[in-house]
């Protein structure tokens, strides 16, 4: 969340403490490091090393290293669903094909993500994990309902992508598992960028839609990010079994715009972004409409 | 130029300078002269906000205070016009911030070109232009909507 207030000026120039980088090898040996109380993961690291340019004391004395866990970089398609490794660099889950076609608003909002050289190195873990509201590849996986695949030294648990606060610090988010979507379903992300040039995103909405065999809405999901609490899952109760017109996608947007509290702050007022939310959430509905009626192996 | 209607949000596509440098020295550098110039015009003009309260920066970093980046660069036309000026070396004198100057006021008058609408205070928001464009009168009074803390 980008807020105008006062700044600090870095004048505090004292040494920040050392902190010893453990590389477990497996799991096991992650949990158990972290079960000690004195240690905090590492995904790609950028939140640690950021503390460092502040001046702020280490996470913690010991930084466990997990993003080269055994499995904790692969994608896999398996049969009812995907698992997407908390170890996956954005970069590399931008550009998986398998998933651009399954599922492209979670490949689209990986893409969008600052600058390819941060994607190369930061996991889709620890962009959860630090749960920030305006993190776009959680808007994206809060709209497919993907959950967290979560793991401490007692045992293992599902949460999903809106509880992510709810992760203890000796637990590490393991993967993420997305449902595979039925026949006619299409998806799509949008991310706003005001000023034209990189930054986080003034708004952004995530859009998915799945058609039934009459090509009547079955199901339909938007999520928006950049607001109070986000991602937010926008309450479509009621929309569903009614043709993907132009009223449908106004109604939703609607429901996208009075569902949510943007905050003031350089990339617009709150009353500008709350009506970005609503011409956003059109877009990104109209693509995913667009995409689930596309016949199959089309541009969806 | 393009400003899309629906969020106000400003695309610059081509952009012509003819510069008066008298004697031009060296060609190729004074045309990277112009080009860097017209890019801080186009900082200064729709990404660069610059706030403070009590004689400081409220946000002295680079995530907030936006740069222009090549993606923003317009298709540049850059000429130089002939001329001589009598006091200066060779003939020669300032070239790069007299291609700066210019830039926020045409980026202003091709914005209300395109939809009506007269930004007075830069940056040219894409905030400004869309609340102008459903509300003339209000574009003043709004234009710093969403910029709180300024220090005035
Ligand atoms: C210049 C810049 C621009 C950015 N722009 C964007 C943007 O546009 N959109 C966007 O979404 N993000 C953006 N980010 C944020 C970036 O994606 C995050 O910094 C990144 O997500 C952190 O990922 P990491 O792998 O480096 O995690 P780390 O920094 O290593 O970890 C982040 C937090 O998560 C914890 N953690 C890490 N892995 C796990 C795990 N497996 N289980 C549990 N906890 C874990 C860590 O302990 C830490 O608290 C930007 C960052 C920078 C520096």
């Amino acid at each position: 969340m980008t807020t105008l207030g006062f700044g600090s000026l870095p004048v505090d120039t004292t040494t920040t403490a050392p902190a010893a980088l453990l590389t477990p090898r497996t799991l096991d040996e992650a949990l158990r490091m972290l079960a000690g109380g004195d240690a905090a993961p590492v995904g790609g690291g950028v939140a640690h090393v950021l503390r460092r340019h502040d001046h702020l004391a280490p996470a913690a004395a010991k930084l466990v290293s997990v993003a080269g866990l055994p499995g904790f970089g692969d994608i896999t398609v398996h049969a009812e669903h995907v698992t997407i490794g908390a170890g996956v660099r954005l970069g590399a889950l931008a550009a998986d094909e398998r998933l651009a076609r399954l599922w492209p608003v979670v490949t689209e909002a990986a893409g969008s993500v600052a600058t390819g050289r941060i994607r190369r190195l930061v996991t889709l873990g620890g962009n959860i994990a630090a749960r920030d509201e305006s993190h776009d590849p959680p808007v994206a996986l809060t709209a497919v309902g993907a959950a967290l695949a979560v793991r401490g030294a007692t045992g293992a648990r599902t949460l999903a992508v809106t509880e992510a606060d709810r992760l203890r610090p000796d637990e590490l988010i393991e993967h993420v598992r997305l449902p595979l979507p039925t026949a006619r379903t299409g998806s799509a992300y949008e991310k706003f960028l005001v000023r034209g040039v990189w930054e986080y995103a003034c708004v952004n909405v995530a859009a998915a839609v799945a058609l039934a065999e009459d090509g009547t809405v079955r199901q339909l999901a938007l999520a928006v990010g950049s607001v109070a609490g986000g991602p937010v899952a926008v309450d479509l109760m009621g929309l569903t079994g009614v043709r993907p017109d132009r009223h449908l996608v106004a109604a939703a947007a609607d429901r996208a715009a009075a569902g949510t509290t943007p905050y003031s702050d350089v990339t617009g007022s709150a009353a500008y972004k709350t009506r970005m939310i609503a011409e956003f959430s059109r877009r990104a509905l109209i693509s995913a409409i667009r995409r689930a009626e596309a016949p199959e192996g089309e541009d969806r | 130029m393009e400003v899309d209607p629906a969020t106000g949000a400003v695309t610059v596509l081509e952009l012509a300078a003819v510069v008066d440098c008298g004697t031009v020295l060296n060609p190729p550098l004074a045309e990277g002269q112009v080009e860097g110039a017209i890019a801080q015009g186009l900082g200064m003009a729709l990404t660069e906000r610059f706030d403070w309260r009590d004689g400081a920066p409220t946000r002295p970093n680079f995530s907030d205070y936006k740069l222009p980046t090549a993606g923003v660069m317009p298709q540049l036309h850059v000429e130089f016009a002939d001329s001589y000026e009598p006091t200066g070396p060779f003939g020669a004198k300032g070239v790069g911030e007299i291609a700066l100057d210019p830039v926020p006021s045409i980026i202003a008058s091709a914005v209300a070109d395109a939809v009506g609408v007269r930004v007075h205070e830069l940056p040219i928001t894409a905030e400004k232009i869309y609340w102008g464009m459903r509300d003339e009168d209000s574009v003043r009074t709004t234009s710093d909507t969403g910029e709180e803390g300024d220090g005035r």
